[in-house]
């Protein structure tokens, strides 16, 4: 026994090595010299194995060397791991036992199957410029859980396969990360996947719109779809998904109008439809998504009907992107009950009328407020100066008009991520106008009376304590040298 | 991977900004780090994604965009369209004084690996949105002003390997599902896969979580570090964690865990570390401890535990440190510690422990740190005369007898404590050899004859010998003449200080010491120091005191961040030694350049093109290999250190253990296991070396030793520092005609080695 799990560990090791060829890393250089010490001298005490175990039947055994050589042809998988596949795994490769209910007999399966190098600590086995999605992936692997593939199909294109209905019943999570060249309509994917938690097809070469059988993954609690060549309308059925906490339609080319049923997501977290072609009305149903706290509606072609006011209804947001749609109008007076909002980009959207000074009112969280290239005209709240987390505000490219009304504490401050130019009438007071971020604007005629009581406390009470401590410094070392 | 860095040094604005007076030829992947930059990260960075995205177009395989701007005096917060950089993987901006709350923006970012927001001023909540992510790997955000809790959709994070949370202002409960995390857990009834598993550590160490520490962390196989330390955990320890075969690490000291230490801890067979301290734990100490053969620390201090010391923990052979202060612990010293050869550091005190000090103690050739204070312990002082570094603290016990002449072999020994003890007989000539002695105090004895044997102590700092017997002169040559100007009749009652030394009024902890020591020996009668000059130091604290206030609370000066972790810049004043495992544990700098003469000629067993590597033996006795690297880059030593941390925190069964390294004026040095065999390239020049060397099996079993042979080769090819050098895959799966793999051997091994 012991024998065995020398030879085997050898083998494991030297996978180890090849598999770093493939995965170029600042660190690689000195794991390999460590690696590659300890291959020649590995004296460790051997991991004895506790009981019998079952093992993987050499039929299932025989199919994941064949999906591994799909993967990456260049390495010798039999030869490297010639034992139980299920003891002495790849990275990647998972495995779980099964008790039969009736005869207590237990098997093992593969339950997991994970492709693409991810991180040192992740060394899925690495894809090759030549991989291909072997079809037994599909039919063969009757407990499969995860299937996982990142960067993998990067060069030669490789087509969805035929997907039969039949696979994926135990199926939790279904993850494609970055394969551009993985290409096909997901109609193809999509199948009854009932007990899948997570569909992750991002940054692929997937097209076509989403079919209704969407509806069945009746368990999912995350799809993220964006960054493919998706179109067409979003299918109404995404709403039979009552679990759903997370949906990614981003960076696609979707149109039509969002769907109203979207509303009826009572677990939704995330909602990012941002750079799609989705027109229409932004759905008053999106009200009732009251667990939601982020909302990204940016870079579609949302129509003329304003910022939605039923924003007010969603406590929970805590940021709202709406920015490059020409939805128009004037910011509405909805900020009450928004007061865990930390971010508002609302640029580009075609805002006229005044801000509403109620923003910096109630919006006591709020680091990040963006309101440039729009038509917004009148003074800027004084009350923008008050907030305590304010960070970045760009008000670039507007109609603003009078005295921006910011202490010298707070311009410092948010620094550089203040941003006003581009608005012709707004002028700035001479002592704190040489900061570039001010250039264009111009000087105020004639100093305000009123001065910001912030700055005139604070260095007064900063001179007095200097003073004071000066003082008191010279009266201690007159003492002790008396 | 492309790798380029900016020297951002000449740049005369403060602030930078990236993408617009940039190169446009701008390097995919940018480390910014410990550039002394200042200065907000500007939200043009989310302008690059222009570049990179042209760079992608070029058909250039760009797989990493690195954002490393660590180590800087960044602040504002985190901009918000980084989230345009959606090739980015790493974004390491720890150590800033980055302010806000972190934002779900973050989750927008589709390839982000590594996320190290650690050390600056974060509030807010974490947002649970950046838990959604299929292959973040490393979450550090420990060391900011985070609140609220932990949300269960932790475990969205199934790529998760290293997640610390420490040192924020966390409340509320661990996640009672968090076991069911993929992402911490491996399923299935037995660990087959654990081989495979790399380190996981749970750290939540240092927040205010509240509960029980929920049963089904004993069903997380892979730890390897389980630190639920410095929080408000009560119950019992569930006795399910005996379970955790393959931690190494468990800590739960300064908690609120009650009831007793259960036996089954007596199970975690790699157990290296075992914290319980500051609890409120009852019971005994379980004898099934003893199983732990590889602890090397143990720590129950400050609990409220009964019964004996069990005898049988002299079987953990490996233990190191041993600390049952402030116990009820009763019974006696088991003599079968004397086993314990690696131990360092015994701590027995405050506790109710009768009996004498067996004289086996004596044979722990190691211990410098001895204390059994405040104990019952009677009978006479044995001679402990093979310990030459001890540290010793056998104060308030009932110790009888006469101070022993063996102390004198104490060469090395700093603080011996025999206070309150019935010791008799006179204070030994033989302690004058004690030349490193600062501190020694026989005070409440009945000690007869004259304090003249310890005038020749040039080190001694504090003397107390009040309350004895002591007759005779104080001597007023050599150190004494700095106690006080003043000859004393008898019975001598003095209690000396030695102010002189402390500079100015910069020790001002030193300083409060003194004056209180001070108090006390003005209420003896015994010391004359002027009025004045009690005034003059009275005052002068006072004032550094204030003026330390002020520093503080000035609103411009925020103080520095106090960090004394491994991340802080190196000073070259006193050469760090970062220690990374625990065999190297309690060793300084300092004693490495002891044990190897400075790194001398003799302790080299190989040398190499980049370095030298020496053998030192350490404390506890083990070897470890030194690596000494040639090279000296200032511009690249905080990368080194960084790198080196990641590296050292890698722990794989095929991997030699980094066990620290250091940066020092002699060199880079690094710390590996020793491994026995020799050098490599012996190995390759020797007959079938290798195949011996490797497994003596294996040759039974492998017909062809040329073959085996030639991997070896290959591995060694595969590691040459320029990329066109190494044999591509192609090169190594067709087997032919590798370019350096031709018969001549000679030339091959001119070429690797």
């Amino acid at each position: 026994m012991a024998r065995r799990q020398q030879i085997n560990r050898k083998s494991s090791s030297s996978f180890a090595l090849l598999s770093f060829i493939f995965s170029p890393s600042r660190m690689m250089a000195v794991l390999l010299k460590r690696l590659l010490f300890f291959s020649l001298v590995s004296t460790l005490v051997t991991i004895s194995l506790q009981q019998e175990q079952p093992v993987l039947n050499s039929a299932e055994q025989d199919l994941v060397y064949r999906v591994l050589s799909s993967i990456n042809s260049a390495i010798p998988w039999h030869t490297l791991f010639p034992d139980d596949l299920c003891s002495y795994p790849p990275h990647g490769v998972v495995c779980d036992y099964f008790t039969d209910p009736t005869t207590k007999n237990v098997t093992v399966h593969i339950t997991e199957l994970s492709f693409g190098y991810v991180s040192d600590f992740t060394p899925n086995p690495p894809c090759y410029p030549d991989s291909t999605f072997s079809p037994l992936l599909v039919t063969s692997f009757k407990h499969l859980r995860k299937l996982f593939f990142y960067q993998c199909f990067t060069k030669t294109q490789v087509f969805i396969p035929e997907i039969p209905t039949t696979f994926g019943s135990s199926l939790e999570e279904l993850v494609f990360i970055n394969n551009p060249a993985f290409v096909g309509p997901i109609s193809g994917i999509i199948r009854n996947f009932t007990s899948l938690k997570r569909l992750v097809l991002t940054g692929n070469g997937i097209y076509g719109s989403i079919p209704d059988a969407i509806g069945d993954l009746v368990n999912a609690e995350e799809i993220k779809l964006s960054r493919n060549k998706l179109s067409g309308n979003v299918s109404v059925s995404l709403s039979k998904l009552k679990k759903l906490k997370v949906l990614d339609l981003s960076g696609n080319g979707f149109n039509g109008n969002v769907p109203c049923t979207v509303g009826n997501l009572p677990e939704l977290l995330k909602l990012d439809l941002s750079s799609n072609g989705f027109s229409g009305k932004i759905p008053e149903s999106l009200s009732n998504l009251k667990a939601l706290e982020f909302l990204d509606l940016s870079y579609n072609r949302f129509g003329n009907f304003g910022v939605p006011p039923f924003l007010a209804e969603m406590p929970g947001l805590k940021e709202v992107h709406l920015s490059g749609n020409l939805l128009g109008g004037e910011i509405p007076e909805i900020w009450v009950n928004l007061g865990g909002i930390v971010g508002i980009g609302f640029s580009n959207v075609g805002l006229v009328g005044e801000i509403p000074a109620s923003m910096g009112v109630h919006l006591r969280n709020m680091c990040y407020l963006s309101l440039d290239n729009n038509k917004l005209q009148g003074k800027v709240p004084k009350e923008f100066g008050f907030l305590e987390f304010v960070n970045e505000i760009n008000l670039e490219n507007n109609n603003l008009s009078g005295r921006v009304p910011f202490s010298a504490n707070f311009t410092a401050k948010v620094g550089e991520k203040l941003r006003l130019n581009g608005n012709p009438e707004l002028c700035v007071d001479e002592k704190w106008s040489h900061g570039k971020n001010f250039g264009e604007l111009k000087k105020c005629c004639n100093p305000d009376i009123s001065k910001p009581v912030i700055f005139i406390g604070t260095s007064h009470s900063r001179m007095l304590s200097s003073s004071f401590l000066v003082l008191f410094l010279f009266w201690a070392l007159f003492i002790v040298f008396v | 991977m492309w790798t380029m860095y900016y020297d951002w040094t000449d740049a005369t604005s403060s602030d930078f900004v990236f993408g617009e007076g940039s190169p446009a030829t701008m390097s995919p992947s940018m480390s910014l780090h410990y550039l002394n930059l200042d200065g907000e990260i500007s939200p043009a960075i989310g302008d690059l994604k222009d570049l990179i995205t042209l760079g992608l177009q070029d058909g250039l395989n760009i797989a990493c965009v690195i954002r490393d701007l660590s180590f800087n005096e960044l602040y504002g917060d985190i901009p918000f369209s980084i989230s345009k950089l959606k090739q980015l993987e790493l974004l390491i901006l720890k150590n800033n004084q980055l302010v806000g709350p972190i934002p779900s923006t973050l989750s927008q970012i589709p390839n982000l690996k590594v996320l190290d927001l650690a050390q600056n001023r974060l509030s807010g909540e974490i947002p649970r949105l950046i838990y959604w992510n299929e292959v973040l790997q490393y979450l550090g955000l420990r060391g900011n002003n985070l609140v609220g809790t932990l949300s269960l959709d932790i475990c969205q994070l199934t790529g998760l390997w290293y997640f610390d949370v420490r040192n924020n202002s966390l409340t509320g409960s661990i996640p009672q599902n968090i076991g069911n995390c993929t992402a911490f857990q491996l399923t299935g009834e037995i660990p087959f896969n654990i081989g495979f598993l790399q380190v996981a550590t749970l750290s939540l160490q240092g927040n205010r979580l509240l509960g029980k520490i929920p049963s089904v962390i004993g069903l997380m196989q892979a730890l390897a570090v389980l630190d639920l330390s410095s929080n408000k955990l009560t119950g019992p320890i569930p006795s399910i964690l005996g379970n955790l075969t393959y931690t190494e690490k468990l800590y739960l000291h300064n908690n609120q865990l009650a009831g007793s230490i259960p036996p089954k801890l007596g199970n975690m067979s790699k157990l290296h570390y075992l914290e319980l301290n500051d609890n409120l734990l009852t019971g005994h100490i379980p004898s099934e401890l003893g199983k732990l053969t590889e602890l090397y620390d143990l720590n129950v201090a400050n609990n409220k535990l009964e019964g004996p010391i069990p005898s049988n923990l002299s079987s953990c052979t490996n233990l190191n440190s041993l600390n049952v202060h402030g116990n009820k612990l009763n019974g006696t010293i088991p003599p079968a510690f004397e086993r314990l050869e690696s131990m360092t550091y015994l701590n027995l005190s405050s506790n109710n422990i009768k009996g004498s000090i067996p004289i086996e103690l004596s044979r722990i050739g190691n211990l410098d740190t001895l204390d059994l204070s405040d104990n019952e312990i009677s009978g006479s002082i044995p001679s402990l005369g093979d310990l030459e570094h001890l540290l010793k603290n056998l104060s308030r016990n009932r110790l009888t007898g006469v101070i022993p002449e063996e102390f004198a072999n104490l060469r090395s020994v700093m603080e011996i404590d025999l206070s309150y003890d019935n010791l008799s007989g006179v204070i030994p000539e033989e302690l004058m050899q004690l030349q490193n002695m600062f501190l020694l105090r026989l005070e409440n004895n009945s000690l007869s004859g004259d304090v003249m044997s310890l005038s020749g102590c040039m080190s001694l700092t504090i003397l107390n010998v009040s309350d004895n017997n002591l007759v005779g002169v104080i001597p007023t040559n050599n150190n004494f003449s700095r106690f006080s100007p003043d000859r004393f009749d008898f019975p001598i009652r003095i209690l000396s200080l030695f102010l002189s030394e402390i500079p100015g009024f910069v020790a001002i902890g030193s300083l409060l010491h003194a004056m209180n020591e001070y108090s006390f020996c003005s209420s003896l009668d015994a010391v004359v120091i002027s009025k004045a000059a009690i005034l003059g130091i009275a005052l002068g604290a006072l004032v550094i005191l204030l003026m330390i206030l002020f520093a503080a609370c000035h609103p411009q000066n925020p103080p520095p961040f106090p960090d004394g972790s491994l991340d802080k810049p190196v000073t070259y004043s006193r050469p760090k030694l970062v220690i990374l495992h625990m065999n190297m544990a309690l060793h300084v700098y300092e004693d490495i350049m002891r044990m190897t003469e400075n790194l001398s000629e003799k302790y080299i067993i190989g040398n190499g093109a980049s370095s030298t590597v020496y053998k030192c033996v350490l404390k506890n006795c083990k070897p470890v290999a030194i690596k000494r690297l040639y090279s000296h880059c200032p511009r690249c030593l905080k990368e080194f250190e960084t790198e080196l941390e990641t590296v050292g925190s890698i722990k794989h069964r095929n991997l030699v253990c980094l066990q620290g390294y250091s940066l020092s004026p002699s060199g880079n040095l690094l710390f590996y296991d020793y491994m026995e065999n020799g050098s490599l390239w012996d190995l390759l020049h020797a007959d079938n070396a290798v195949m011996e060397t490797v497994d003596p099996e294996i040759t039974e079993s492998c017909k062809d030793l040329g073959a085996a042979k030639k991997v070896f080769q290959l591995a060694l090819l595969c590691t040459k520092k320029h990329p066109s050098d190494r044999p591509t895959m192609h090169e190594v799966t067709q087997d032919q005609n590798i370019p350096g793999m031709s018969s001549n051997e000679e030339n091959i091994m001119g070429k690797c080695v």
